[in-house]
């Protein structure tokens, strides 16, 4: 409470910022990597190579991300609060109110990001390298990537939603071409659909929420003298910019008060400043405004979340990320774990002045947030596959971010986004060496032992495990600690209009079980892959993609067969040195059941596995080196007596002052104590059932709960009820609607058709019968007289002369006659 | 015997009378030219005539000079006309001048 007190006290100014001229290069050079690489990639692999290719796409990485380490260097340069790079190009669109700069800004947030986005994309450039070293499409994987990220860096560099907007459709578009990279395979093919539509529902989310702010702002013009410090502004001035054509008329025409233009804006900054800047009256209007029975600001900020929800995969909308593991792997990696994923998180970190004036809209972010890691950690238990445990881990995690963003501590949230950006990167990408060493595999069962085979590999997964799992050695632990720590004392939140002060100990407590859950889950991902035996026998060919509902424990079913030599083919070319070695010491015959239907039409020959080339494991280490030395930046007040350094550097940015309770600090040291502890349950756990993979307990406890397990296995049915409550009705809709076009339409339009024809067939006969005839006689009549009248002309002089003769007697008769 | 206008009057009306029968009747192209000449100077009678016994002074004859260089003139188109009719036809009929017709 000591903090209201403290902000009424200091008054916020608006942005102070500084004009630069080259953040726009920023996103140019993964545009034109992307552009080569896209119109002449396939013509550059073929004449020079594939290392054209990934130098043009790595090239481009390193020059955007030495751009953003040169802009990032001279933000240092400036004084805090004055640390805002704008470059503004030119305007794209003027209408009225509607003024769209290309325009790009880098405040401390997006600094930040765009850091992650270009060094950690550079990192997973690199590593594509070697993992998608056997892709013959190998340009149209470069070309993507770098579109991905040129995608990605609009969106957070963008200083306007439009160009926000901008980034984040062309994410979405990158992501569904990166997940169908396959797209021979219908299923993948598939997955990437589901992407795309899912995406959809949240983008009108978004788009509904950014409208309806805009239309909101548009009240804010109206003259009111409470709102104006009593100065009247007449209603045509205010109005004025509506019919404006042009950028700067619309600035000269708006309405400016104490400096800071005052209307409907799409630019981040001035929408900053328009409600921070109390003067303006436009957060006291907002406030005010009410819509359906709603308020106004409530009703946005769920919109834009429902938006975050579909890009970051939060409940409901989350079925399309453990999908979207079709991707290869780095994808996996840049795109569904360490970037657009978050772009939620951002988005919602952006605009943390907007939603810290509605604590519903914040309450129900914290909540779904809250769901959403309870539940994603819960499937991640009973996973197989180790890219899909991955994915359910990431979901999990973004809802920690959401707790973090939602129940205010931003800046936690944001954190949680940069620590969880390196680990989880660590993590997929560890799990993309092994599926390299594996041979392309990917059930965990078939995996083991890969210690010794993969050892960088193997060290760089068990930092990140430790990370995530929340151990104050690593990164994790830092960020998943000040969410909790603030979830908990968080006690403003409102749900369907009545204060919550409980809600915030209820995500505390969901929030460490998830976190035991996570631990749990990724400590026996890294049991099940890098202990034990080998697993993999030779020539296996079970893919790890049945859906085996309950025929095989975790570790029993083992698919061990050494007796099976190499006759699967190897299309993909490893030169795993002990290829065809049969019989080697390592091949386990082991567990129990060897299925020998499963031998056969297996996609890859085995062989043992073996550590992945130089480019993954040296990415591999740097991003576990990451993982640890990112600690650093949130070191908790508690230890040092100082913010945390990135809380203090993105104060400037995360200005909203939510209130939370004081709380003393021996109860933070006891949080902190329990976030060590519910860490240490879930590894305890995931070492008693699945280290080495000798313990039978695991196998026990499924059949005794079948089926509850079964359950979880199959992701509580989720797919299958959206099959049933969407996807069903939405086909049976399609077919109806086939039908009725087909049959009601389609007989109408015809039966239109006939009477049309029925009439045309009337009006051709009048035509041919009684207007052609009409001018037919006219012209036979003219014809046949013509023709007698020739008759006449005989061409003799003598006739004629008869003729002149004739007549003039008959005149000189008359004469006569007629006197 | 006195001559009389009636005299006069006689002679020319025999004269176009016969250069009319002329021209209807005959098949040779110069004989019609011919046959017109006769009705000219038939009016020529005319007109002298008239402003002997009618007028007096020289109008009429003036007239009548105006009328024989006029057929003269005449006479000049018509024979060209007649001498493209021949070369045309290889005959000066004029029943053979009727291509035109339908």
């Amino acid at each position: 409470m000591e903090h209201a007190a403290h902000q009424a006290a200091h008054q916020l100014g608006p942005v102070l910022f500084e004009r630069v001229s080259y953040l726009w290069l920023i996103p140019l050079f993964p545009l034109i990597g992307a552009t080569i690489n896209a119109l002449f990639g396939l013509k550059l692999q073929r004449a020079y190579g594939k290392k054209v290719i990934h130098t043009v796409a790595v090239a481009a990485m390193v020059l955007s991300l030495l751009t953003a380490l040169y802009a990032f260097q001279q933000m240092l340069g400036l004084p805090a609060d004055h640390r805002f790079l704008q470059d503004t190009r030119w305007n794209l669109l003027t209408a009225g109110r509607v003024t769209v700069d290309l325009g790009f800004a880098l405040d401390q947030l997006s600094m930040m990001m765009v850091l992650i986005i270009t060094f950690i994309g550079t990192l997973i450039h690199v590593f594509s390298i070697g993992y998608m070293a056997d892709e013959q499409p190998y340009w149209r994987f470069f070309a993507w990537l770098n579109l991905f990220v040129f995608s990605m860096l609009l969106l957070v560099m963008g200083d306007n939603f439009a160009m926000m907007f901008f980034g984040w459709e062309g994410v979405g578009l990158c992501s569904y071409l990166l997940i169908a990279y396959y797209y021979t395979d219908p299923e993948k093919a598939a997955a990437g659909m589901k992407a795309f539509v899912v995406n959809r529902f949240g983008d009108f989310g978004f788009l509904a929420g950014l409208l309806m702010l805009f239309w909101g702002m548009g009240g804010a013009w109206t003259a009111r003298d409470d709102m104006r410090g009593g100065t009247y502004v007449p209603l045509p001035a205010l109005n004025a910019t509506a019919g404006a054509t042009t950028a700067a008329q619309s600035v000269a025409l708006a309405p400016v008060i104490d400096g800071v233009m005052v209307g409907p804006t799409l630019n981040f900054r001035e929408l900053r400043d328009q409600i921070v800047i109390e003067k303006t009256g436009v957060k006291k209007h907002l406030q005010e405004q009410q819509l359906w029975g709603f308020t106004l600001l409530a009703l946005i900020g769920v919109l834009l979340f429902v938006g975050a929800m579909g890009k970051s995969a939060q409940l409901p909308l989350y079925v399309w990320l453990p999908d979207a593991m079709a991707g290869p792997t780095p994808v996996s990696a840049l795109i569904h774990a360490a970037t657009m994923v978050t772009a939620g998180v951002y988005m919602v970190a952006r605009l943390n002045f907007l939603f810290a004036l509605s604590p519903t809209a914040m309450a129900w972010v914290a909540l779904i947030g809250t769901l959403t890691a309870v539940f994603a950690a819960s499937i991640g238990f009973f996973q197989y596959d180790i890219k899909k445990v991955l994915a359910y881990s990431t979901v999990s995690q973004l809802g920690f971010m959401f707790i973090g963003v939602g129940v205010g501590a931003y800046w936690a949230g944001v954190y949680h986004l940069l620590t969880h950006a390196f680990f989880k990167a660590t993590l997929f990408l560890g799990s993309g060496s092994v599926i390299l060493g594996c041979h392309h595999e990917q059930d965990m069962r078939k995996m083991g032992g890969l210690k010794k085979f993969m050892p960088t590999t193997h060290w760089t997964y068990l930092v990140a495990c430790i990370a995530i799992a929340g151990f104050p050695v690593a990164n994790g632990f830092y960020s998943k600690d000040e969410i909790l720590w603030k979830a908990f004392t968080s006690e403003h939140l409102t749900l369907f209009g009545f204060h919550t002060p409980w809600l915030g100990a209820a995500i505390y407590l969901a929030g460490i079980v998830a976190a035991t859950g996570t631990s749990f889950y990724m400590f026996r991902s890294y049991y099940m892959t890098f202990t034990g035996e080998y697993r993999g026998g030779q020539g296996h060919g079970d893919h790890g993609h049945d859906d085996h509902g309950a025929h095989a424990a975790p570790v029993a079913a083992a698919h061990a067969t050494a007796g099976h030599g190499g006759h699967g083919h190897d299309d993909h070319g490893h030169a795993a040195p002990a290829h065809d070695d049969h019989g080697h010491g390592h091949a386990v015959p082991a567990h129990a059941a060897a299925h020998d239907d499963h031998g056969h039409g297996g996609h890859h020959g085995g062989g043992t596995p073996h550590e992945s080339p130089r480019t993954i494991t040296w990415v591999l280490a740097t991003l576990a080196i990451g993982s640890v030395l990112t600690l650093f930046l949130g070191l908790p007040a508690l230890w040092t007596h100082r913010p945390p350094a990135l809380e203090h550097w993105l104060e400037p940015v995360l200005l909203a002052e939510v209130p939370f309770a004081s709380k003393p600090h021996s109860w933070e040291w006891i949080f902190q104590g329990l976030g060590v502890l519910a860490g240490t349950v879930g590894w305890v756990f995931a070492r008693w059932l699945y280290k080495d993979g000798k313990s039978t307990i695991p196998a026990t406890l499924q059949k005794k709960y079948e089926g509850a397990w079964t359950v979880v296995y199959n992701k509580y049915y989720v797919d299958e009820l959206y099959d049933a409550t969407v996807i069903r009705p939405s086909v049976f809709l399609a077919r109806f609607l086939s039908w009725f076009d087909g049959h009601v339409i389609d007989w109408l339009v015809n039966f239109a058709g006939w009477i049309t024809r029925i009439f045309a067939n009337i009006d051709g006969a009048i035509d041919k019968y009684l207007v052609d005839g009409a001018v037919n006689a006219v012209a036979a009549v003219t014809i046949e007289s013509g023709r007698a009248l020739r008759k006449v002309q005989t061409g003799r002089i003598q006739t004629y002369l008869y003729g002149a003769l004739a007549g003039g007697l008959a005149v000189v008769l008359l004469n006569f006659l007629i006197r | 015997m006195h001559l009389t206008l009636t005299h006069f009057l006689v002679v020319g009306a025999l004269l176009f009378a016969l250069g009319l029968v002329t021209v209807v009747t005959r098949r040779n192209a110069v004989g019609i030219l011919m046959g017109v000449e006769l009705i000219l100077n038939g009016t020529n009678v005319n007109l002298a005539a008239f402003n002997h016994y009618v007028v007096g002074g020289v109008s009429g004859q003036v007239f009548a000079l105006f009328v024989i260089v006029l057929a003269a003139a005449e006479a000049a188109v018509g024979l060209a006309i007649v001498l493209t009719i021949f070369q045309s036809f290889r005959s000066i009929d004029v029943r053979l001048a009727d291509t035109m017709r339908e």
